[in-house]
């Protein structure tokens, strides 16, 4: 779940074939939590309104199993056809009720959920406390390989299962059918959004006999069900669970996800009515969308985060000031108009705006100020040679060429090379520390936390921190949020750790992406929205027409 | 093992081993032939009007290629994104790219590396299918079978495959290198050609009669087959020019083409595709360019060979 | 003739092992680690990283791990499974009709107009329609495929509708833009082809003494031109048809077409040795019965040249 989104983005940009792979390569990403309740149709509750069938441009999903599905194509779905613990509200991104009726903690570390009784899978199976015991250590297990296990690393007991010294987890237990206890192994204030997450979805029984078959058309307890079996490359088809215990039911009675290889004909489609929803529009489309869709067109800013990151492992980059020159010597506004036509945002944060915690700060390096940073540059000794790294055919080249542009011209560094790599090669490289300049990288929010922001990017020895960045001060902030048990001073925290990153600088933050979402006639477009995880909420979408 | 049998072919001239190749008596005589040969066909070809159009344009080109800076004043690496798209006008003549660089000093200066790669790639494959052609449809058999048989396996390997292995492994993406796996994924359909019109003139009455006057494989292979087997490769071969051209910018989207900040055709016409509507001349320009280069190379190839093919001198 | 064939057919078995092994190998020489890019930049655990490499064999040395592959095919008729666990032969099973469609719909468009395109230029030598070839060859080489595809999807799918824009969901129609996309540049080559054939032929000796004879031009065409004008003809087509894995790999994405050339080329990207490989061999098997075929051919429009 991180990087992108930029994958469904690259086939944005025209980037032909690559895009096929590309979603199935870089793709990772994704975060789902279900829910959308909130928003105007919070009324609609148990009598369920609406109806009508809505389609939607999808990318084909790489699995369909909770644990296993790391990218959007397959959260998305998976995001209907299932609800856990909690669930976002996405007017607060705060969590909300899903399975679970209510939580409680004294100190971070020991959770208890106290869980709803009329609970069932599509198949009737009742959910118990005993039901998310046996995911979770299932989801766990070595043996299952699912990819993301490690979201579950601070529950007590992951190790010893990894480490095949226990079965099971001992910090996920089942005090009765309806209260289940989570500890951990140190205080982790996000828990409950966390659990919004899609790899800690509830699985049914039945999925532990034959996995495989299961993954074909998977039994959820969320909003929607399978109608039918996945239809590889071709269609997801779900239709309404008229059982499902939450307060806000779905809407359409039916969505069917159709799996498209190239977004420019999903764009063509929805303009010729075979399609009702296009939630990524290609940017290169921004100037004629008016033109082809006049009011059926909506824009929304997201959590997708792209940014400029530093090996700080190589000793040119390890000059704060270096990194500031370079990042005022970036005219981002000029970049996201003339290459973007306006489709990002510029980020002057490390946490999207949309947190609670987000805007906070004020990045004062992120000003584009191009004689300032010439003379700091100069000043700071900065290497004379650059070489900017980014991942292959995903639509970055433009982008990264044109800051490169402003760096010589700005900075009068002559001589800047690109390498550009497949995406297996180029996380290969950062394995290996063998970067030797600034490179790009994306981060989407798998579930609405600040924590989720930096915890996992910036803090020392934290697995996707590339640029090897490392502060005790920062350090200390993250785990006192983590530990403190009120939500506000919790929020005061995180933003004092982003202060932190936005002066250090380990990566020059360059925009959140906006997606501009297109619909067909038969849809009502103020019913529309997406969340920060970049998924239009289908289930509470207005069909107008049959 | 035999492949295409033809008994004619077994019964070796009983001096062909005797006869030096091209060391004879003789070969003062067929030298003077050759020569007239050749006088004869520049003199047809300086008569074509087609011919000195496609000259022309190819020495155009070629200047273009070697002398960028003769045609433009502009420098095509100074850009600036403020004017990012903009349309033709007298101070931009091709209008800007998305970089916001004069467009058509861009074009101009992309002219060496698609140039390059289209003519070292066309003359590489030409040469490999010629040779294999030659070999493989006029010996025929065992020797027939284990050329077509290699030809076979590299067709069935994707040329992206390929491309994709071989030019993520060399540290660097240069003309050199991606021309270079452009010929070893690409000879196969040039080679099949030149086998096959091997393959239907090695019957020709001539051939027989010119193995029956005694000549050797080889002088068979240069005098008489090779001039009456070339038309369709030749034919193709000009074509092929601009299919590279495009393969180029193929390999540009795998993410796998020439690297920034490297300037050639193929990546203008990759870069220029999501603007297809939009801004319609980034497409425009280059695609104009390619066409007359392959315009030019088809229309002197075609040139060339009716002035040396020997049925035209009736 | 049969002996001919029967060797040709024994021919088959080295061809297919030693491709099979050139593709295996070039996969496994894909730098990069697979299963890490599986699940992007957000590592999965070590221990789970290892469980997969060990599922899909990636740790053993590469002979070993084509050993292993051919010898699932070999005992169980195991061809192996994808990343996510569909087993190689339910992916060919569902996208080879969809890709031979395609292929097969391109091959009769080329033929048919590339055959006509080019008696007719020839026979109109350097009159406008032989210049009209000319150019839209040249037209068609210098536009990229996917901007032939995305012209073809505007016009006749978006604005006159006569042709869904992409998809398999409406019948044979579904294939006539994506083949008129493929046969695109191997039209032209084929019609310039056959034009300059068919000039040589009519200017050799027999053609002019049957028109001397007073035979209908037609008839000479048909009996004695074209004939011998087919061999680099058939071979093209042979060639091109050998080629279509590699063109239907950017026009099924284009027209989201779920046939092979998308398959192999995700799998390529996602380094799933298997898929590669099961796919390849496939074509690999194609292209062996096309040039049997091709040679085949030879024989029958020029007789002089045998089989035994």
């Amino acid at each position: 779940m991180h990087v992108n989104k930029t994958s469904r983005r690259s086939r944005a940009t025209g980037a032909v074939a690559v895009s096929a792979a590309a979603a199935l390569v870089l793709a990772a990403c994704g975060g789902g939590d279900d829910n959308g309740g909130d928003t105007g149709n919070g009324e609609a509750a148990a009598g369920v309104e609406g109806g009508g069938t809505v389609s939607a441009y999808n990318c084909e999903p790489q699995f369909l199993v909770p644990a296993n599905s790391t990218e959007v194509c397959g959260s998305w779905v998976l995001g209907s056809l299932f609800t856990g613990l909690t669930q976002t509200d996405f007017d607060t991104y705060e969590p909300t009720a899903g399975v679970a009726e209510s939580w409680d903690t004294e100190d971070n570390v020991t959770w208890t959920f106290t869980l709803g009784e009329d609970w069932t899978f599509h198949d009737g199976e009742a959910i118990t406390a005993q039901t998310f015991v046996d995911t979770y250590n299932w989801a766990v297990d070595p043996d299952n390989a699912q990819q993301s296990a490690n979201f579950f690393d601070n529950f007590l007991g992951y190790q010893e299962v990894v480490d095949g010294d226990a079965e099971e987890m001992e910090g996920v237990r089942a005090v009765d059918d309806y209260t289940l206890e989570i500890e951990l192994t140190e205080p982790f204030s996000p828990l409950p959004d966390m659990l919004t997450y899609t790899a800690f979805y509830p699985m049914p029984s039945v999925a532990y006999d034959d996995i495989e078959a299961f993954e074909q058309a998977p039994v959820g307890n969320g909003r929607y069900m399978m109608d039918g079996e996945w239809e590889h490359d071709q269609q997801i088809a779900v239709n309404r669970f008229e059982d499902w215990a939450g307060e806000n039911p779905g809407l359409p009675e039916r969505i069917e996800w159709r799996i498209y290889s190239e977004v420019d004909t999903a764009y063509l489609d929805v303009q010729a009515g075979n399609l009702d929803i296009l939630d990524a529009a290609p940017p290169n489309r921004r100037t004629t969308v008016e033109a082809d869709f006049g009011d059926n067109a909506q824009d929304f800013d997201t959590s997708a985060f792209t940014y400029l990151g530093f090996p700080l492992y190589q000793e040119e980059f390890q000059d704060a000031d270096v990194r500031h020159a370079l990042s005022m010597a970036i005219d981002r506004e000029l970049i996201i108009d003339n290459i973007f036509d306006g489709a990002q945002t510029p980020a002057e944060n490390i946490i999207p705006p949309d947190l609670i915690e987000g805007n906070e700060n004020t990045c004062e390096f992120c000003q584009y100020d191009p004689e300032a940073a010439a003379d700091l540059y100069e000043e700071a000794g900065g290497p004379e040679e650059l070489t900017v790294y980014f991942n292959s055919g995903a639509g970055h080249e433009d982008w990264v060429e044109a800051v490169a542009n402003q760096w010589r011209d700005n900075l009068g560094i002559e001589d800047i090379t690109f390498e550009s790599l497949e995406f297996a090669q180029y996380l290969g490289l950062h394995d290996e520390e063998a970067i030797t300049g600034p490179y790009r990288l994306g981060w989407t929010l798998s579930y609405p936390s600040a924590q989720y922001a930096m915890e996992p990017i910036y803090s020392t020895g934290a697995s996707s921190n590339y640029a090897d960045y490392s502060s005790e001060e920062f350090d200390a902030l993250i785990s006192q949020a983590n530990a403190e048990t009120d939500p506000d001073a919790a929020a005061g925290l995180y933003t004092d750790a982003e202060a932190i990153l936005l002066e250090d600088m380990p990566v020059i933050p360059m925009w959140f992406t906006n997606y501009q979402v297109v619909h067909s006639d038969r849809i009502d477009g103020e019913s529309l929205f997406m969340d920060q995880a970049t998924f239009t909420r289908l289930e509470q979408v207005v069909v107008t027409q049959e | 093992m035999s492949e295409i049998h033809r008994p004619e072919a077994r019964v070796e001239p009983i001096d062909s081993t005797i006869e030096p190749v091209g060391g004879s008596a003789t070969s003062k005589t067929k030298k003077v032939e050759e020569a007239s040969l050749l006088a004869d066909a520049w003199r047809s070809l300086r008569r074509n009007p087609w011919f000195i159009v496609s000259a022309v344009l190819l020495v155009l080109f070629l200047g273009m290629a070697l002398f960028p800076q003769l045609f433009t004043n502009n420098d095509p690496r100074e850009c600036l994104l403020g004017r990012s798209r903009q349309s033709p006008s007298a101070e931009h003549w091709f209008g800007t790219d998305v970089q916001g660089c004069d467009y058509y000093s861009r074009v101009i200066y992309g002219a060496r590396n698609s140039i390059a790669v289209g003519f070292i790639v066309a003359i590489g494959t030409f040469i490999i299918a010629v040779v294999l052609g030659l070999v493989a449809g006029y010996f025929g058999s065992w020797v027939d079978a284990v050329i077509s048989r290699i030809t076979d396996m590299v067709f069935a390997v994707p040329y992206i495959l390929g491309a994709l292995v071989f030019l993520n492994v060399l540290e660097s993406r240069g003309v050199r290198e991606v021309a270079f796996v452009l010929i070893i994924f690409m000879w196969p359909t040039m080679t099949r050609l030149m086998r096959g019109s091997v393959i239907s003139v090695v019957n020709s009455e001539f051939v027989l009669a010119a193995r029956a006057l005694g000549a050797g494989p080889i002088t068979i292979m240069r005098r008489h087959i090779l001039p009456n087997s070339l038309g369709p490769v030749i034919g193709y071969a000009t074509v092929f020019t601009g299919i590279i051209i495009g393969a180029e910018a193929t390999l540009t989207f795998l993410g796998v083409g020439l690297q920034l900040p490297a300037i050639s055709w193929g990546l203008q016409l990759s870069d220029a595709q999501p603007f297809l509507q939009t801004v319609p001349h980034l497409l425009l320009f280059p695609v104009i360019f390619v066409g007359l280069t392959v315009f030019a190379f088809m229309t002197m190839g075609d040139a060339i060979r009716d002035a040396l093919d020997p049925k035209s001198k009736k | 003739m049969t002996r001919y064939i029967i060797r040709r057919l024994l021919q088959f078995i080295p061809v297919i092992l030693i491709s099979t092994l050139i593709v295996y190998a070039l996969v496994f020489a894909i730098p990069g680690d697979p299963i890490r890019a599986l699940a992007g930049d957000r590592p999965m655990s070590d221990a789970v990283r290892e469980t997969l490499r060990e599922q899909y064999n990636l740790d053993d040395p590469f002979l070993i791990q084509y050993f292993k592959y051919i010898w699932g095919i070999v005992t169980a008729l195991d061809f192996g499974s994808t990343f996510n666990g569909r087993p190689v032969t339910d992916i060919i099973e569902q996208r080879l009709p969809v890709t031979a469609t395609l292929a097969l719909v391109t091959l009769v468009i080329q033929t048919i107009m590339g055959i006509i395109a080019g008696i007719l230029a020839a026979l109109y030598r350097d009159r406008f329609f032989d210049r009209f070839v000319q150019v839209s060859t040249v037209t068609m080489v210098a536009l990229p495929t996917l901007v032939i595809g995305f012209l073809l999807q505007l016009i006749f799918g978006l604005n006159l509708g006569w042709f869904p824009i992409a998809g398999v969901n409406n019948g044979i129609s579904s294939y006539i833009l994506p083949a008129l996309t493929m046969a695109a540049v191997s039209t032209g080559i084929l019609a310039r082809l056959v034009r300059s054939e068919l000039l040589d032929a009519l200017k050799s000796d027999y053609v002019r003494t049957a028109t001397a004879k007073g035979m209908k031009q037609t008839r000479v065409i048909t009996r004695h031109g074209l004939r011998n004008s087919l061999i680099p003809a058939v071979t093209f087509i042979g060639a091109d048809l050998a080629s279509m894995l590699g063109g239907s790999i950017i026009v099924e994405t284009i027209f989201n077409l779920p046939g092979l050339g998308q398959q192999v080329f995700a799998s390529i990207q996602g380094q799933e040795g298997t898929v590669v490989v099961g796919i390849v061999t496939l074509f690999v098997l194609f292209f062996v019965v096309i040039n049997l075929i091709v040679d085949l051919l030879y024989g029958l429009l020029d007789p002089r040249i045998r089989y035994e």
